[in-house]
């Protein structure tokens, strides 16, 4: 490769020292062996299964929307919510005019669970169900991975979540560090418990919005927020109580579980700290 | 059974250029162990598209950058995703510890920010102008040049007055 002219002036035993410096470095690494390209390419290999899993799972939603909006006719256009002035209802964009929304699953989507799975009978007694309300038919990806999630969670699988999480590289917050190995034990259980509970919440957008992707955030309610409505269905969705609200709304802003999920189906990151 | 021609293509690549990603990811985060778990995941990603990565005028390039990213996730998130790479993967090897005049190295690497860490360690180990760090790293040309000008401004500085440094590397630090 060649090298651009130096640009500044520079003691060229400087220069040799630091080069000197960094390769040797190297001799940390000589004695590590790398493991073979057999065992990169098999890991490789279960990653685009992964991803084609993805993508046959995404055009199979994305044809069932399509046959429910067409079988619907043009009615549900998507229109603002009725709290529109909220920060974290839909970004109003050129781009939303003639966008559609997504139509509600149906909560018996969810495969049955094993038994002794406590998840399960919470969905039962709560009447819980994924809350993709307000997505729009582009974002048919993020509805689609939190649907795999929240059939995981309703299994009680950990190892599917934790796999959904390694595909993803989910970003986890301070709280939730090491919960990939807890997960399948008994103090995993409440963390799959909130983002159950957070997954049944109406989501929202991140703010202010990324410039490259909108992410879909659930709960909807965010730091910014005054909108009490917002508030009101983290509370509803078991998340936090009301005096959690009222100290929250007094002292931080929300800083209690969030999930977050790009239009395009990546699990970005779960918290439960506000982050 | 006879390889994949594209997987001779892919090993052939790898087993030349994959020391070269740790020992870079190695310098820009002094963790051994996080250079060459994101040095195997971003070789992973790699082979799962490589019919057009393997097409890629600079396919190393491509690598480095996902490798980069990866370990600046990795840090910023705590490890957390390096941590999950670890649980997929079959075998981690420990790589034994560093001898006391590269720990003076490290040390050295550490106290400048990391953004002139990754400037220094691209200039010098992947031998990049600073047209193609600014186009790898996506930063304007203007930058990377007053980063390369501070970053081992500064390195030299901490370099020279580090005895260890100077001295052959003999002596290992105990693990």
């Amino acid at each position: 490769m060649t090298r651009a002219p130096d640009i500044t002036p520079w003691s060229l035993e400087d220069d040799e020292l630091i080069r000197h410096s960094l390769q040797r470095l190297g001799q940390d690494i000589d004695p590590f062996e790398m493991p073979e390209p057999e065992h990169i390419r098999q890991a490789g290999q279960q990653r685009r299964r992964g991803r084609l899993m993805a993508l046959v799972g995404g055009l199979a939603a994305a044809a069932a929307v399509i046959t429910f909006v067409v079988m619907q006719g043009p009615h549900r256009t998507a229109a603002p919510p009725a709290n529109s002035t909220s920060a974290s209802t839909p970004i109003p964009s050129s781009s939303a005019a003639g966008r559609r929304l997504l139509p509600t699953p149906t909560p018996t989507a969810t495969p049955p669970a094993p038994a002794g799975c406590p998840l399960a009978s919470l969905i039962s007694q709560e009447s819980l169900s994924l809350n993709i309300e307000g997505l729009y038919t582009d974002e048919v990806g993020a509805a689609n991975a939190a649907q795999q999630l929240w059939d995981a969670l309703a299994r009680c699988d950990a190892k599917a979540v934790v796999a959904l999480a390694q595909r993803d590289q989910t970003s986890v917050g301070a709280k939730n560090q090491g919960w990939d190995s807890q997960l399948a034990t008994s103090a995993g259980l409440p963390i799959m418990e909130g983002m159950l509970r957070t997954l049944s919440a109406r989501p929202g957008r991140w703010l202010p919005p990324k410039a490259e992707t909108d992410t879909i955030t659930w709960p909807r309610v965010n730091a910014e927020s005054q909108d009490p409505t917002a508030w009101d269905e983290a509370i509803a969705a078991g998340i936090i109580t009301a005096a959690d609200r009222d100290r929250m709304q007094s002292q931080t802003g929300y800083i209690g579980w969030r999930l977050a999920i790009t239009a395009q189906g990546r699990w970005e990151a779960v918290f439960n700290t506000g982050d | 059974m006879a390889l994949n021609p594209h997987a001779e293509d892919f090993d052939d690549f790898y087993r030349r250029t994959a020391q070269s990603v740790v020992h870079l990811i190695y310098a820009t985060t002094g963790d051994l162990t996080v250079a060459q778990d994101c040095t195997q995941e971003a070789y992973a990603r790699a082979w799962s598209r490589w019919s057009s990565v393997g097409r890629y005028e600079q396919p190393l390039s491509w690598v480095r950058t996902v490798a980069r990213r990866l370990a600046t996730s990795a840090w910023r998130h705590d490890h957390s995703g390096v941590r999950a790479m670890r649980l997929a993967q079959a075998s981690v090897a420990h790589a034994p510890a560093p001898s006391e005049d590269r720990v003076a190295i490290l040390t050295a690497l550490a106290q400048l920010s990391p953004v002139h860490r990754e400037t220094i360690a691209l200039h010098y180990l992947a031998d990049l102008s600073i047209e193609q760090i600014a186009l790898e790293t996506g930063r304007p040309i203007g930058t990377v040049k007053a980063h390369l000008h501070r970053g081992r401004g500064q390195l030299a500085e901490l370099l020279r007055s580090t005895p260890d440094i100077t001295s052959e590397p003999t002596k290992k630090v105990p693990s």
